[in-house]
């Protein structure tokens, strides 16, 4: 019996150094969006400045709320996203010391090649989702909070279309607290809020064949990365409206004594700086650029 | 003729539980199957009640041979009824236990209720229809049982050790309703018990089953006995001229003073020093023979008449006997059973 | 600790206020679930029964494999179904992706072998006795079939229950098949996991205790049904 409960215990025991034993070393930790992750510039980055500097870097790539959420929670050193209201919002509460502008690349409008709204070729967002709110085509949301779904929030705004507002109350530090959520009125019948990430919602619009609104990044990887292609076009892009624009905020050691703001600086010089900078602009998606420094 | 079996088998793995060259049972008469646990009274009951079919060999049932595929024998089945040792009740009231028999045999409703009403009445238990059947007591639970297997007036009754965990009343009140049906209904009844009860009274035939072989009741082992003496618990039964045994009372009814008794050789066993069991009695003698048997060793020992005993090999090997040796026996009561007939 | 303190105070905060969009949410869980258990029972009870009673060669071959789909995971389902029913698929035409019959579909495959496995157990734990007596009395196989049924029923009751248990909170089926769309097939578990992405964790645990809580009011019924069965032997 002893000898058993002996073995169980090192069993246990070697698990728990082996699962600790990946985590050695520096490690930076840092929260981004899907897109950054997916797109696969990560990829390219990262092996770049282990290699400079001998930080590894653990993504946590969720949705931009959640990435911010990270942030104030003091989960992670550093946040890369891109909803830059909200970016100013993180700084101006003291959770970040300073918003650095890293790059920018678009969003585009996807939808079906019949194109039943007749979007096609156009540049102004808000128009194009007037018109899809006009002839009640299916468009999908991410409804997730994301810097995507913020943006299309802000684009149903601007666009005209009269919009519902559902408020939810909920609790927070002790004190009520509203959480609101914006979609166009009365769009039960073609509206579809989904709550997931990018890629499931390019998926689900061809499956329904609706329209979307995406980063190009994923759309690219979906048109051209992928067999078979995905059967969904750009139908409406290149706008002011449309660009989006990548911060990266170190977390304030202020606030979260164990952030590790160093080496969360030492990433946030070396990506402004030329070397990352270059890289950005070289890096190519099935061909294609997709991200433009802001930096230089 | 109601059965007829041939060369009849049953085979679990390795071990025949049952091995009848030839059995044959008439029709409206009452049997009992006598024999030691385990000597596969059991088996043949299900065998008989079409729940078991054999491993090898023939049944003959009402004159045609039976053959085992569901569809055959389900019509078979709804002709003979099988009373388990302890049986139990499905869930609801004694009178839905009682229906089942009928429901399933599509009874109009109005004459299902007279005949559940019959058999509640048979059975003494006219009051009990509404309670809940799981609160029954045992004795009460083997009567509304009895009455289950009754009501729709079967061929064929088997009952396998009817007055088994009940107390006298009931055991009385069973064998009466064993009786009653077999005289005013005319059906065949054949149940088994597994040691000395009053039971072979009212038996026309009866079957002694060891190991699963049916015995010539004239065989080895079989003394008659007067009963000398009854005690409060307990009667001291003559053997012979000097040797007694003493048995619980309840083997003999009061009336019997004279029976055949049968001695399961392969429940004797040799006694030992600080075996201290009480629930038998012990003999003295002097070994006359040893022979190899089937495994075991086959031991005559005369005790003022032959006994014979079957020592397993193993005991065999640790206790080696020899002839002439004086050998200290110990019979369990459960390997006495009484022979009374009245054939 | 503020985080669990928040989380109730939210969850009665949104019950209080009869939230709109957290009773779609609940309406929409309950009824694929019911859905799921109820067509998976109408499988399951009588597939457990047909294994239990028959004897075939292989049999413990399938109770192997039936074992085994206890441990299937619900990804695997969804993207077995998922390739049915999307767009390409062979049932694309049908348009089932996306919709709660496809939720419907992917939990009845995950309960299924649950539902079959527990009901075997079920079976198996019945007294020979129930069968033997049943035979002997003169019933048909579906007769006695009924009787093991109605003897075996606490165990039938438990599967159902472990099966409904396991769909309300499933949530991969839910994700991959629903797509989670607002007032359409956004379930308990997916708002769960999307208010967890979105970060809004008060949100995510209040939706969770909501969840327990009507697990809980639903066992309670059960229980009750039960006890109520029980009294009315007769």
């Amino acid at each position: 019996m002893f000898r058993r409960i002996i073995c169980m215990v090192s069993v246990l025991c070697l698990t728990c150094l082996w699962a600790g034993s990946a985590t050695a070393g520096k490690v930076l930790k840092m929260s981004t969006t899907t897109s950054t992750q997916s797109s696969g510039l990560l990829d390219r980055l990262l092996p770049e400045f282990t290699k400079d500097t001998g930080i590894t870097i653990k993504v946590i790539a969720k949705g931009t709320g959640a990435a911010i959420r990270d942030g104030q929670d003091g989960n992670v050193d550093v946040i890369f996203v891109h909803a830059k209201g909200r970016e100013d919002k993180f700084v101006a509460e003291g959770y970040g010391t300073r918003r650095y502008a890293v790059m920018h690349n678009d969003f585009v409008i996807i939808g079906p090649v019949a194109d039943p709204a007749g979007i096609k070729g156009m540049s102004d967002a808000g128009r194009a989702l007037k018109k899809i709110a006009a002839a009640k085509a299916l468009f999908v949301s991410r409804g997730d909070d994301s810097g995507t779904h913020t943006k299309e929030q802000f684009l149903w705004k601007n666009s005209g279309v009269s919009l519902a507002k559902q408020v939810q109350k909920i609790v927070r530090k002790g004190k009520e607290k509203e959480i609101t959520f914006m979609m166009p009125e009365n769009s039960d019948s073609w509206y579809r809020s989904i709550g997931q990430g990018m890629g499931k919602t390019i998926t689900f619009a061809e499956e329904k064949q609706g329209y979307t609104m995406s980063d190009r990044g994923t759309y690219i990887k979906y048109k051209y990365g992928k067999t078979p292609a995905l059967d969904l076009e750009v139908l409406c892009e290149g706008g002011a409206a449309l660009a989006n624009p990548y911060g990266i905020i170190p977390v304030n050691p202020e606030k979260f004594s164990h952030v590790q703001y160093d080496m969360a600086m030492e990433f946030v010089n070396w990506l402004l700086a030329e070397k990352g900078q270059k890289l950005i602009g070289d890096y190519r998606l099935e061909g294609k650029q997709l991200f433009f420094g802001d930096a230089l | 003729m109601l059965y007829s079996l041939h060369n009849l088998k049953k085979v679990y793995g390795s071990r025949t539980v049952l091995d009848i060259d030839r059995l044959d049972i008439l029709r409206g008469k009452v049997y009992t199957l006598i024999g030691p646990n385990g000597a596969g009274k059991t088996t043949l009951l299900k065998m008989l009640a079409f729940l078991d079919k054999p491993s090898s060999g023939k049944v003959s049932f009402s004159g045609s041979s039976v053959e085992y595929t569901e569809k055959k024998l389900f019509p078979l089945r709804r002709r003979v009824v099988l009373l388990d040792q302890n049986p139990i009740m499905f869930t609801g009231s004694v009178w839905s236990n009682i229906e089942f028999g009928l429901k399933v045999r599509n009874i109009p409703m109005s004459e299902r209720r007279k005949l559940i009403h019959e058999a509640l009445e048979r059975v003494g238990m006219e009051r009990f229809g509404g309670c809940n059947a799981a609160d029954l007591s045992g004795g009460e639970t083997k009567r509304v049982a009895l009455a289950r297997a009754l009501v729709f007036r079967p061929e064929v009754l088997l009952c396998d050790e009817p007055t088994a965990n009940v107390d006298n009343e009931n055991q009385e009140k069973i064998l009466k309703i064993i009786k009653t049906i077999n005289r005013e209904e005319k059906t065949s009844v054949l149940f088994s018990t597994h040691y000395l009860s009053q039971g072979q009274q009212l038996a026309d035939h009866t079957l002694l089953l060891q190991n699963g072989v049916l015995s010539d009741l004239t065989g080895e082992n079989i003394f008659r006995v007067v009963v000398v003496e009854r005690g409060r618990t307990t009667l001291t039964c003559q053997l012979t001229g000097q040797l007694t045994l003493v048995l619980p009372s309840h083997v003999l009814p009061a009336q019997v003073d004279s029976t055949k008794l049968h001695i399961d050789p392969c429940g004797i066993r040799l006694h030992l020093n600080g075996d201290d069991r009480s629930d038998g009695c012990l003999v003295n003698g002097q070994i006359t023979s040893l022979h190899q048997d089937n495994g075991g060793v086959r031991v005559c020992v005369d005790i003022g008449v032959t006994l014979v005993m079957v020592l397993p090999m193993g005991e065999y090997q640790m206790q080696r006997p020899s002839i002439g040796d004086t050998a200290r026996l110990f019979i369990p009561h459960e390997a006495i059973t009484s022979m009374q007939t009245k054939v | 600790m503020d985080l669990l303190f928040d989380s109730v105070q939210s969850a009665l905060l949104l019950f209080m206020s009869f939230d709109a969009e957290l009773f779609q949410i609940v309406l929409v869980s309950l009824k694929v679930s019911f859905a799921a258990t109820l067509i998976a029972s109408c499988f399951g009870i009588p597939g457990g029964f047909l294994i239990a009673y028959s004897s075939f060669a292989g049999k413990r071959f399938v109770l192997t494999c039936l074992n085994t789909l206890l441990a299937l995971p619900t990804v695997v389902i969804g993207l077995v179904v998922y390739s049915f029913i999307s767009r390409r698929g062979i049932l694309g035409p049908l348009d089932l992706l996306y919709t709660q019959k496809a939720i419907v579909i992917g939990q009845v495959i995950l309960i299924v072998p649950v539902v079959m496995t527990l009901i075997i157990a079920a079976i198996s734990r019945i007294d020979n006795r129930y069968i033997m007596t049943a035979l002997t009395l003169g019933a048909k196989r579906y007769q006695m079939a009924l009787v093991v049924m109605k003897e075996a029923r606490y165990g039938i009751y438990a599967a159902v229950i472990a099966a409904f248990g396991r769909v309300i909170a499933e949530v991969g089926i839910s994700m991959m098949l629903g797509g989670n769309a607002k007032g359409f097939t956004r379930t308990m578990t997916t708002a769960m996991a999307l208010e967890y992405d979105k970060g809004e964790f008060v949100l995510a645990v209040a939706l969770g205790i909501t969840l327990m809580t009507l697990a809980f009011a639903i066992n309670l019924l059960f229980h009750f049904l039960q006890s109520r069965a029980k009294s009315n032997v007769i």
